[in-house]
């Protein structure tokens, strides 16, 4: 069982080796996908919390931790099983895409990531796999990368949840510090800390970016722009929950911080409001179904918030039934759009004549999300109405009203008398739905099964509603009164403002300012002039290296008599090599300078480093005289206009090369170096030590240089192939 | 640049400085020299033949680069396969003849040398040829 659980998130990931060979990559992620299924299930059936872990990086205390405790494995069932339909519709949606294969290689690794994510007991695994499904995500929102709008909305996508999942990832590393564990299962509750209050304010910008909550959901409906089957999995089943799933996770840790009920109720209730009022307004079918989301998720994150045991139960609950109808809704929409050609409602009407089966599924899956009794919607929305607070409950008739309200016009797209265009259904289209919208009538009529969650979840009360006049009525009215807000909607007012208030424009704003500001600093720095590159990359060198010698002590300097002459040789040639008039002349004397180098080398009794000084001079001199003299002008020019700085940077280099020379030379002599290598040199078998140093005893470093210098080497070779 | 003076020199110094080159790279364990050292003198001296008689056509030089890199790491990485850590050494004597590991390392250190030295050389030569 241990192996299983942790092998469960790989299974679709070794699967995408299948897919992208591209037969049958549809069957392939079905299959896959159906195999954690049954994983899943053998879990499930052992009847014990299953953890397992390998090492992954002990000094950190941290490990690639997996647990299958009841949370954990109903979301899992929830992306796997979804997975499969999802994976078996896409395969009819994208029938004619040539890039099957890569769809759903991204499709499986995010399926193996999500898997990951809420399987995982250990924040660092967690937030590896946090981040797998964001970039997941980007790949399959910009899946058309050749339409701007896609790759634009991919790029928000991404750069709003990882900066999120980045403050999430500090959080945790906080929260590890203060708990002293990366593992959750033994995360205790955080006490009231200022420390306490900025864990939960990065946490919290982790959950409340992945599930789109106000400000931040923009990128969730600019996310549409993705194929719908991703719409329906990712942006709807299964990603955006795991910012609430986060909150679950942490709610037994932080729940207990006063400003946990501060932060996280409101900004549930506003986006809850916010997104179902503004999914009323739209035209377009997937958009409408994503600020329905946003709505949902909203709710969600309200539910935890409450802080309380109801509350977390009411939220699961929920959720699994917005997977459900949502799911079902997304892909009969795209049904929709595959066969009608188009998503705006306004343009599409009685299509239920056409495709009856699918026009079947939306009104069973939209009476869930209007949550009328016999539903799942309605157990969900009874066990909400009772894990919030009496005072919150007109907020909860609003957001219920408006949900139907969207349902209506949502199912407005079937009613109507045709409008004489030939379509049909394919099977494919519709047949993967018809679990998911099952599972919207069963949550609603057999109890045994929203015991089974709350079982999961280790849940006492009772959340099965009696069904009663009591309870019934209030939620038909509400159901009717949105059916009558949606109506009103689409045919009373003659055209709604095209409502993008959003912070869409905002990031777009931003990111345009941010290339501005990039280009323009472009352009100041890289001139195209190595020169004023090489006075920028010495600058920083003379200071980075040179500000730590301020103040320094200086060693005693002892020059010896034949030292001088060498010095006075290599001082004559540098001012041979500054003052010549030709460039051929200073190359020449520039090499004299190298040369001299040779004599301090020789006296000091070191041949192998004399001879590479000689060889690498030799090899530089030539270089010089045979090639580069006739890239530049072979005079030098009288009067350069920047010589003063040249004069200056030069000398800066010299004098902080020079002193670092000293200063490593400052400490008392160190011996212990020598004596290991000499005392060694007998085990590595060799005499030359200079040359048991680079093979050796700093093999690596060798390694290193050499793999640099080949780099170096390819380089000159690209560039000149590209130059000619 | 092509004398009959450097013509004949470069007949006899050539050969003599790859040579020289080699056994720089062989006898680097116990006395000065070694692969980084012997590979400039091998260049130098084919360098000195290109001055003499004109340079060759190009090569795929990547191919030495690689070549070279390959040697010296899978020269590091075979220490795993004994169960040691990466780029351990071993020596033994055959006789009188002593065989070293790292000196296939240093094979490689040679030929990357070499090679990069040529290739950098060959491709600006034609780069700034008129």
């Amino acid at each position: 069982m241990e192996t299983i659980l942790l092998g469960i998130p790989w299974i679709p990931v070794l699967a995408t080796l299948l897919a992208v060979r591209g037969r049958a990559p549809a069957a392939v992620a079905a299959s896959s996908c159906g195999t954690v299924v049954v994983a899943l299930l053998a879990l499930w059936a052992e009847g014990r919390t299953v953890a397992a872990e390998l090492p992954w990086f002990p000094t950190l205390g941290t490990a690639y931790r997996l647990q299958a405790d009841g949370l954990g494995l109903l979301f899992a069932l929830l992306v796997a099983g979804v997975g499969v339909l999802v994976a078996l519709y896409a395969g009819a949606y994208l029938e004619h895409e040539a890039r099957q294969p890569a769809f759903f290689a991204y499709l499986l690794l995010f399926t193996g990531a999500m898997l990951g994510l809420v399987l995982a007991d250990d924040l660092l695994t967690l937030y590896v796999f946090w981040e797998a499904t964001s970039v997941a995500s980007f790949a399959l929102i910009g899946f058309h990368d050749d339409r701007w709008e896609a790759r634009q909305a991919a790029v928000r996508a991404l750069v709003v949840t990882v900066v999120g999942g980045l403050a999430m990832l500090a959080g945790f590393v906080l929260l590890a510090q203060e708990a002293g564990t990366f593992r959750l299962s033994e995360l205790g509750p955080l006490r009231d800390s200022p420390r306490a209050g900025w864990i939960l304010a990065l946490v919290l910008a982790g959950a409340f970016t992945k599930s789109a909550q106000v400000p931040v959901h923009f990128w969730l409906p600019g996310a549409m722009v993705a194929p719908t089957p991703v719409s329906a999995y990712l942006h709807s089943a299964t990603m955006v929950k795991a910012g609430v799933f986060l909150l679950l996770r942490m709610l037994p840790v932080l729940g207990g911080l006063e400003a946990w009920r501060a932060w996280v109720v409101p900004t549930g209730l506003v986006t809850f409001v916010f997104g179902a009022a503004v999914a009323v307004l739209q035209d377009d079918l997937k958009a409408l179904l994503a600020y329905g989301t946003v709505s949902a998720l909203g709710l969600a994150t309200a539910l935890v918030g409450a802080g309380t045991e109801l509350g977390r139960d009411a939220a699961v609950l929920y959720l699994l039934n917005h997977a459900a109808y949502k799911g079902t809704l997304f892909l009969l929409a795209g049904a929709v759009e595959h066969e009608a050609g188009t998503r705006r409602i306004r343009e599409l009407r009685g299509l239920g004549r056409r495709m009856p089966a699918t026009a079947a599924l939306a009104a069973v899956a939209a009476f869930s999300l209007a949550a009328l009794p016999g539903s799942g919607g309605f157990v969900a929305k009874d066990a909400v109405a009772k894990a919030l607070e009496p005072s919150l409950e007109p907020w909860l008739w609003l957001g219920a009203v408006l949900s139907s309200a969207f349902a209506f016009r949502f199912l407005q797209v079937f009613l109507g008398g045709p409008d004489g265009v030939k379509r049909h259904e394919p099977l494919g289209l519709w047949a993967p739905a018809l679990p998911l919208a099952a599972l919207c009538v069963v949550f609603g009529t057999w109890r045994a099964l929203p015991e089974a969650v709350m079982a999961q979840l280790g849940a006492m009360h009772n959340v099965w509603p009696e069904l009663s006049a009591a309870k019934s009525v209030p939620a038909v009215s509400a159901a009717l009164a949105g059916a009558g807000v949606g109506w009103l909607g689409t045919s009373v007012v003659p055209r709604w403002p095209a409502l993008r208030w959003n912070g869409e424009r905002v990031f777009d704003a931003a990111q345009a300012a941010l290339m501005r500001f990039a280009e323009r600093l472009t352009a100041a720095t890289l001139t195209g002039r190595l020169r004023d590159y090489l006075v920028v990359v010495l600058g920083v060198a003379v200071v980075g290296a040179g500000w730590p010698l301020v103040g320094a002590r200086w060693p005693e300097i002892r020059p010896v008599a034949y030292e001088a002459v060498f010095v006075g040789i290599g001082a004559c040639a540098v001012l041979v090599t500054v003052l010549s008039r030709s460039l051929l002349g200073a190359v020449v004397a520039l090499g004299a300078v190298g040369y001299t180098m040779v004599f301090f080398f020789m006296s000091l009794r070191a041949p192998d480093v004399a001879l590479t000084q000689v060889l690498v001079e030799t090899v530089t001199l030539v270089l010089f005289l045979a090639v580069v003299v006739h890239l530049l002008s072979p005079d030098v020019p009288d009067r350069h206009p920047w010589a003063g700085v040249d004069l200056v940077a030069s000398v800066c280099v010299g004098l902080v090369a020079a002193a670092l020379a000293f200063q490593a030379t400052a400490g008392p002599p160190t011996r212990r170096l020598a004596e290991f290598f000499a005392e060694n040199a007998e085990r590595a078998g060799g005499a030359n030590l200079v040359n048991l140093i680079l093979v050796d005893f700093r093999g690596l470093d060798t390694l290193g240089e050499i793999t640099v210098l080949g780099i170096a080497a390819l380089g000159i070779l690209a560039l000149a192939r590209r130059a000619v | 640049m092509s004398t009959l003076v450097l013509r004949t020199v470069a007949r006899v110094v050539v050969p003599l400085g790859v040579l020289y080159g080699l056994r720089l790279l062989f006898v680097g364990h116990d006395a000065p020299g070694g692969g980084f050292v012997g590979g400039l003198v091998t260049a130098l001296a084919v360098l000195a033949r290109w001055l003499a008689f004109g340079p060759p056509p190009p090569r795929r030089w990547e191919r030495g680069v690689t070549l070279g890199v390959g040697v010296a790491a899978a020269t590091g990485l075979a220490a795993l396969l004994v169960g040691r850590p990466p780029l351990t050494h071993a020596v033994t004597h055959l006789g009188p003849v002593k065989v070293a590991t790292s000196l296939v390392f240093d094979v490689g250190v040679y030929v990357l040398v070499a090679s990069a030295t040529l290739a950098a050389v060959r491709t600006l030569w034609e780069a700034t040829s008129p």
